[in-house]
Parts: structure tokens; C-alpha cells; sequence
């Protein structure tokens, strides 16, 4: 994977007390960079909480965000539940992005569109809001900007944002 | 001049950083005590972002936040992404996070690499926009300012030891000795053959001593040696021979001086171990963790390596004896990568006590590998090409013994005088000194444009 390939986004989530919730063979990613370091089981997802955070930064380009997400594969983890960290995390994202995201990957479920006023308190809520921002990984696809259309396709797990000269 | 910046930047941080990248794996290293504060302090649930994350060492540290961490080295984002981190690759001057987004943003060691000033600017502005308004970054960059040695310059070219560090580099430990009065300052031959010589007045020379003339020694030996390779590696490129040798020319006495004398001592004891103690005590020349950009963890379990162990009497030694044998095997494998010049009294040493005529109470046996090892590195495995770096501009031939990363050290109030002047957004609250670099702690502030 040269550094001038177009390598897409791609998170390597850990689960909030640190474990890794399952490994995912990459098939045909040996050794790198380095054989000695580089281990066969790789990490491959991106969560959609960070997707929520991520956008284009193409030059010229005024709304490159959100990045459409693309996925070829998506896989569901279990990420243990953690009430106060989801109900802190909420005012942080933009809502519709997660909505909009979870749904491009079929698994709004019964995610409401909008925000419901007293969600704290909700505890059913909350766990659903857990399962989309922390469960639901993307493998492989890309992510697009909506503006240029520049695609950043995930190639092997590894997500890379750098812009070529031109770009910047 | 945008171009040439980036052009450095990607010769000499991005390109040397994707090739040592894999020898960040084997150590673990320790987090700072004053970072981990900064991250335990954020509240539960917020966002943190890890700007240069490197091996990802500080994503792991407030499991009740959400830390994002981010590099341009693929292979440093590799070893995060292994441990299980979210971690994407992109250049801190774009980085690819909508504005203000994350709750607090650490940027450690990272600011120092960038070649112009406008550049270190453009960065900071780039991470006070992810940053929310009343959110916090720590800043750390390399100062100019440290103790242990002295940078002459603000742009410098810093050598890396091709050597993996690794589990050898963590058994180094710089031995406390007590400090002679001369130590410091060894400019003149003289000061040294006079303290010597008030060494040499007490009823015998023993072992004491010897030790702190060695320390002592060592210890100028290192500092100027140092002082000298960070800054300007041209002069000691080989290419004034004259103004070198007159350089070492202190320290050729003080060999000599030592060697009458002190060799003897040295091998009264008929000990492999201590030796090689003495040994590596004079050719410590490994950074003092303190200062590292990252500091190492020491292995608590290592195996001493059997060659050394062949060379051992039968008895068993125990864990100090052991770690003395494994400097000394460490010392003798590390090439000093960047010290081009053959100190002539020191080859000199290694050829007397290599002399089977000498009166040596060592074993026959241990000669052959130790010394081996250490004539070796008396030698200075010297690049096998001459390096000319004159200033950042200047285009450079690359050793194939050793790696330079560019840095922008940094002058005590020029990182918070850059904030206050150019990023309005920043608001400085905390200023220190910390593990030889100056930190910036910042707060967001909401800016009224008129």
C-alpha cells in the first residue's frame, strides 16, 4: 500500500474499558512494514462515532462533511454499556449524521430522527444510541465527499486522510 | 519555500519516522506523568484527540473518554490500530475533524518537527478549530534548554541509532557517581591532568577513584561529545581534521593519564564483570531517559545473552552482576552513529590492553568477546558516507548507519509567545518545564470578529 494510493478512512475501535472485542483475520495483510512487528490478526473497522467526526478537507471544498459511507462489509460488535458515557456523548455528535449513517448501513432499527427532549433519562434509548455509535463497525467500503466526490476507499483496514499536493 | 519546508519535513521526520517505526513497538513506553493528568482530568464521555498519536501510547489512558488518535506515519498508525485504537492517517496541517468537535486535544512532541514558523502556526490553528470552545490542548515541544546538553542552534538535525534500543537500551542505566569537582567543565587539559594529579596524591589509587576519573571522564567526554554531534554535524564531518583533533586533544591526555595509571586498577580485580562495568561507564553515551521524547520503561526480565554467559566463572551471578554484563554487551554493540572522527588515545587504549604482553589478569577467554566487542567500539563504526548537514536548506547525503530527524528546539516562552501572538483562539493558562520540553496548556475562547 504505497503512500500515494488513495487509502480510505477506516477506525480501529477499542471498547470503552479497554478490551478488544474480537479480532478479524484481513486476508493477504502479512507483515508490512515490518514482519517482526506486524501480526496476521488485524483490527478493520471504523465505528460511526467517529465517522461522525471525520470530513473532507479537499481544496475548495465548503461542505465535506458528512463523508458518505460506503461499507462492503459491516460487522456487529458487543461493546460493554456505559449509561453516562452514551448520555455525555450525545450533545457531542450531530444527530442527523448517525441517523443518516446507521441508516445507510440498515441498522437504524427503531432509531427515532429526531433527538427525543429527555433522553438521560431513557435508559432503553440510551442503549440503542450505544449500539449504533459503538457496535456497528464498518470493514470495508469507502467514505465520499459530498462535495467533490473524492473517494477515500478503505483499502486493507488502514485509513489514510492524506491529501495529495493538488488537493491541499 | 512551502515546498522546500514540506520537502525536509517529509526527508527528515515522516520518512526517518517510517523506518524506526517498528522499534517503538518493543519497548513499552511510559506515559508522562503530567499527560496522563491532563487526559484523567477530562470528564467522563468526552472526546480527546491525540494529534501525532505515534505508537498510540496515550490512547489507552482515560478509558472514560473517547480518544482519537491520529498520525501521518503509517507504520506508527499500524501499531496503534494493532493495540486495538482508533486511529486515522492524516497531516496535522488538515486534519480531517469537522470544528470544534473534541473536548480536550493533545498535542505531544509533534509541533517541533514542522520546518518553518508559519507552518508550527498553521498547525495550531488547525487543532484550536477541532478544538471546542472551553476545551483544553497540551502542547509539548523539545526545548533548547536542558541539562544535559546543549543545543547550539534552534534547527537541528538529531540522529538516530540504528541499533533497536530495544531490550538493551532499557537495561542502560546512567550510575549515579559521586560528581568531581572538574566533571562539569573540561575544557583545558590542564584541569584535567590537576584534578588527576589530586586524585593521584591520596596514599593509593583505588578503585574509588578510578571510578570517579572515569566518571568524570565520561561524563566531559559525553557532554562535549554530544553538545557537538546535535548541532553541527559538519564540523565534526571530517572535514577539519585540525580544529578536531584539537578538540580532543583534553581528552587525549586525560586518556593518557588514565591509562598509566588506571589500567592496572582496572584489571587487579580479575573480574569480567567489573570491567565491563568500567566500560560502560565510560562509553555511556545513550541519552538520559529523562530527556527522551519518550522515556523506557526498564525490561524487568532479560536474558543475558550467551556469549557474554560462556565467559562467566562457573558460580552464579547474581541480578547486578548481570546487569553490569549486559551494559557492557550493550555498550560494546551500540554504534555511536554520528561520531565520524576516531578519538586517537582511546583506539590506542584498546590496542595495550589487547596487548597479550600486558599484565592482565583477565582470562584469556574473556578477551576474545568482550574485547572484541569493545575495540569494535572504540572504532566508531563511521557511517560509510561522510554526512554534510550545514543548515536545513542544504541538501544531504544520507548515512546508511543512521537516520536524522529534523527539530525546531524550542527557546523558554517561544511556544506560548507564538500562541498569544498568532492564535487568537488560545488562551494560555499554563506554562512549564517538563521532561526536557516546554508544555502549553490552552483553553479555547470564543473570538468576537468585529
Amino acid at each position: 500500500m504505497g503512500k500515494g494510493s488513495l487509502s480510505g478512512i477506516t477506525a480501529y475501535p477499542r471498547t470503552i474499558d479497554g478490551s478488544f472485542p474480537g479480532l478479524q483475520r484481513c486476508p493477504g495483510h502479512y507483515g508490512t512494514w515490518s514482519s517482526a512487528t506486524q501480526p496476521c490478526w488485524v483490527l478493520l473497522r471504523m465505528k460511526l462515532l467517529t465517522h461522525n467526526m471525520l470530513t473532507s478537507h479537499v481544496k475548495g471544498v465548503t461542505k465535506g462533511y458528512p463523508l458518505l459511507i460506503k461499507a462492503t462489509e459491516v460487522k456487529l460488535t458487543d461493546v460493554d454499556f456505559n449509561s453516562e458515557f452514551v448520555s455525555r456523548m450525545i450533545p457531542k455528535i450531530e444527530w442527523s449524521v448517525l441517523v443518516e449513517a446507521a441508516d445507510t448501513l440498515g441498522h437504524l432499527n427503531d432509531l427515532p430522527r429526531d433527538l427525543p427532549p429527555d433522553y438521560e433519562s431513557s435508559e432503553d434509548f440510551l442503549r440503542k444510541v450505544h449500539h449504533v455509535l459503538l457496535e456497528v463497525e464498518v470493514l470495508e467500503g469507502n467514505l465520499k465527499c459530498p462535495e467533490s466526490g473524492r473517494e477515500f476507499p478503505i483499502t486493507k483496514g488502514v485509513p489514510n486522510m492524506l491529501l495529495n499536493e493538488d488537493e491541499v | 519555500m512551502e515546498k522546500e519546508a514540506s520537502q525536509l519535513e517529509r526527508d527528515h521526520v515522516h520518512n526517518v519516522y517510517e523506518k524506526i517505526a517498528p522499534y517503538f513497538n518493543d519497548i513499552r513506553y511510559k506515559a508522562w506523568p503530567k499527560v496522563r493528568q491532563f487526559l484523567l482530568d477530562q470528564e467522563p464521555g468526552s472526546l480527546i484527540a491525540d494529534i501525532g498519536c505515534g505508537n498510540g501510547k496515550y490512547l489507552h489512558i482515560n478509558k472514560k473518554s473517547f480518544t482519537i488518535g491520529s498520525d501521518c506515519c503509517l507504520p506508527l498508525v499500524d501499531l496503534a490500530r494493532n493495540h486495538g485504537h482508533e486511529v486515522q492517517i492524516c497531516s496535522t496541517l488538515k486534519l480531517p475533524y469537522r470544528n470544534g468537535c473534541f473536548d480536550a486535544i493533545l498535542s505531544i512532541a509533534v509541533i517541533h518537527h514542522f520546518s518553518t514558523k508559519e507552518r508550527r502556526i498553521r498547525a495550531l490553528k488547525e487543532m484550536a478549530r477541532t478544538l471546542r470552545v472551553g476545551g483544553r490542548i497540551m502542547i509539548y515541544v523539545w526545548a533548547m534548554e536542558q541539562k544535559r546538553r546543549k543545543f547550539e542552534k534552534q534547527d537541528i538535525f538529531v540522529p538516530w541509532n540504528p541499533e533497536p534500543p530495544s531490550q538493551k537500551a532499557s537495561q542502560y542505566k546512567l550510575r549515579k557517581r559521586p560528581q568531581n569537582t572538574f566533571a562539569a567543565d573540561c575544557s583545558s587539559s590542564s584541569d584535567i591532568s590537576q584534578a588527576y594529579r589530586k586524585t593521584k596524591s591520596t596514599s593509593s589509587v583505588g578503585n574509588d577513584e578510578v571510578h570517579t576519573l572515569y566518571s568524570s571522564f565520561e561524563k566531559s567526554l559525553k557532554i562535549w561529545l554530544f553538545s557537538r554531534s546535535l548541532d553541527s554535524i559538519l564540523e565534526l564531518g571530517g572535514s577539519s581534521s585540525s580544529a578536531t583533533t584539537k578538540r580532543l586533544n583534553p581528552f587525549k591526555n586525560a586518556g593518557h593519564l588514565l591509562n598509566d595509571t588506571s589500567r592496572f586498577e582496572l584489571f587487579k580485580s580479575n573480574k569480567a564483570s567489573q570491567l565491563m562495568e568500567q566500560v560502560s561507564n565510560l562509553f555511556v553515551l545513550r541519552q538520559d531517559s529523562d530527556e527522551d521524547v519518550f522515556s523506557i520503561e526498564e525490561f524487568q526480565n532479560h536474558r543475558p545473552s550467551e556469549s557474554i554467559r560462556s565467559h562467566l566463572p562457573k558460580n552464579d551471578l547474581g541480578t547486578k552482576e548481570k546487569n553490569k554484563l549486559l551494559c557492557g554487551e550493550t555498550c560494546a554493540k551500540i554504534a555511536l552513529p554520528d561520531l565520524v572522527p576516531h578519538p586517537d588515545p582511546l583506539i590506542r587504549e584498546a590496542n595495550t590492553w589487547n596487548n597479550p604482553d600486558c599484565n592482565m589478569s583477565i582470562c584469556p577467554d574473556s578477551k576474545t568477546g568482550l574485547l572484541r566487542d569493545f575495540e569494535k567500539l572504540l572504532k566508531m563504526e563511521s557511517p560509510s558516507h561522510e554526512e554534510r548537514v550545514q543548515d536545513k536548506n542544504t541538501k544531504e547525503t544520507k548515512s546508511e548507519a543512521s537516520l536524522f530527524r529534523y527539530y525546531h528546539v524550542f527557546k523558554e516562552g517561544e511556544l506560548q509567545d507564538l500562541i498569544e501572538t498568532y492564535v487568537d483562539e488560545l488562551h494560555v493558562i499554563q506554562t512549564y518545564f517538563d521532561h526536557a520540553n516546554w508544555c502549553v496548556v490552552a483553553e479555547k475562547i470564543q473570538v468576537w470578529k468585529i
